[in-house]
């Protein structure tokens, strides 16, 4: 049986999610991709790093396969565990300030716990208008994550996973 | 046990499944919210359709691999080979990574509950999901003991870039001795998911850069590398140091290289 092996360090997460992230993709590219294969996983830089870090791997999800918005999905990972994120449940489980939730909600990194699983907060629709775009522009914007348009020109083909 | 006590208990019952249901419409579809929690603590929502004027479609929207995925569990052939025994035992279907049935009207509610089975039990692969462990534990212990090697007279250089014959690579420490020789090359390697893929990626390094280095392979958490894998390690010539305790990975690691060098 495989054992649990530890998260990333407290530290290094809060550092994570306090720096503005870099996404080398534009907005478009992505929309594409989700539409050709319904999810996808972007490497992401964070600002003032000018090489890949060899001991972490940040990087953000989103799943959207089909037209349905309360069933799309988004997150980021470092080292492959959720430190954010954000969805929709039809729950009525205990959300941070113990208050019964549904619907969307934000995944919260609690350094107690080391993960974000279970530390849930409401939040409003990211896709008022049903559209994907707003959802990714809404998350981007949440997750502190920009889209450095200069990058892209010229840049190599995305490293999607497979 | 008395009628009384089991009539208040099945009203308790129905009176939780019931306040846990829901079907509201959305689109062409019917968002139908189904009782039972999965692993992440959350109902299940499937979706229904018509498809004629007997036939309904049910499915998840893909939201159970939406799940997994963002929560770092990716969908290797082995996972998805998973899903589909689940589907199949359910008797519904995995397909485009989607749970679905198609069904007549009268049976819709039997299907949407397999659906939600067939999600919450998606849910469980969560239970094998483990992370990566950053690498830096053991390179910081495998890097003061290589330091160690610089009063020898050995060079001693961090992230060297090297061009192989098809790739330009990345070696995580190379050590090259003061007077003319084969240098050594150490590369930490943890399993990560699968640590086939990481042999073969190893493996491919070394023989792209053929005889240049004398290969040293610490690897992390040895417990998880499979035989198949270490198998490969060996065949392309690098010698292997199971790093079972970071403290002791370094001092281990430094004996190898002194003994690939040749100076033990």
């Amino acid at each position: 049986m495989a054992r649990r092996l530890p998260p990333p360090s407290p530290d290094y997460v809060r550092h994570v999610l306090e720096t503005p992230k870099r996404l080398r993709c534009s907005l478009n590219e992505l929309i594409n991709c989700l539409n050709r294969d319904g999810r996808v996983t972007l490497p992401i830089e964070l600002e003032g790093t000018t090489e890949a870090d060899p001991d972490h791997g940040v990087e953000l999800n989103v799943a959207a396969k089909i037209n349905l918005p309360k069933s799309w999905r988004a997150s980021l990972k470092v080292n492959r565990q959720r430190v954010d994120g954000v969805d929709w449940h039809a729950t009525e489980v205990k959300g941070a300030g113990c208050e019964p939730l549904s619907g969307w909600h934000r995944h919260v990194y609690d350094e107690a716990v080391g993960d974000a699983e279970r530390n849930r907060v409401p939040i409003e629709d990211p896709a008022p208008d049903g559209k994907i775009k707003t959802f990714i522009e809404s998350i981007l914007k949440m997750m502190n994550v920009y889209i450095d348009a200069e990058a892209i020109n010229g840049q190599q083909e995305l490293g999607l996973d497979p | 046990m008395g009628s009384r006590n089991s009539d208040s208990i099945l009203d308790a019952l129905r009176e939780h499944f019931g306040c846990n249901v829901a079907a509201e419409p959305e689109g062409e579809f019917l968002r139908i919210t189904l009782p039972g929690n999965t692993l992440d603590e959350h109902l299940v929502t499937v979706y229904a359709r018509p498809l004629t004027v007997d036939y309904w479609e049910v499915q998840d929207a893909a939201s159970a691999t939406a799940d997994l995925f963002c929560q770092g569990v990716h969908l290797t052939p082995l996972r998805r080979a998973r899903l589909r025994q689940i589907a199949e035992r359910l008797r519904v279907t995995f397909e485009d990574d989607v749970f679905k049935a198609v069904c007549r009207e009268e049976e819709l509610a039997f299907y949407a509950w397999r659906v939600r089975d067939a999600v919450a039990l998606a849910s469980t692969l969560l239970l094998e999901h483990r992370f990566v462990r950053p690498r830096i534990e053991v390179r910081r212990h495998v890097r003061m003991a290589l330091s160690a090697l610089q009063a020898k007279g050995f060079q001693v250089r961090e992230r060297a870039e090297t061009r192989g014959e098809h790739a330009i690579h990345r070696v995580d420490f190379e050590i090259r001795p003061e007077r003319e020789g084969v240098a050594a090359a150490v590369q930490t390697l943890s399993p990560g998911n699968s640590p086939w893929l990481r042999a073969e990626a190893y493996a491919f390094m070394v023989t792209d850069l053929d005889h240049q280095y004398r290969h040293v392979a610490v690897l992390q958490d040895p417990e998880f590398w499979t035989k198949k894998a270490l198998n490969l390690l060996h065949s392309v010539g690098a010698r292997v140091v199971e790093a079972r305790e970071p403290a002791s990975a370094g001092q281990q690691t430094r004996e190898v290289v002194e003994e690939v060098l040749g100076q033990r």
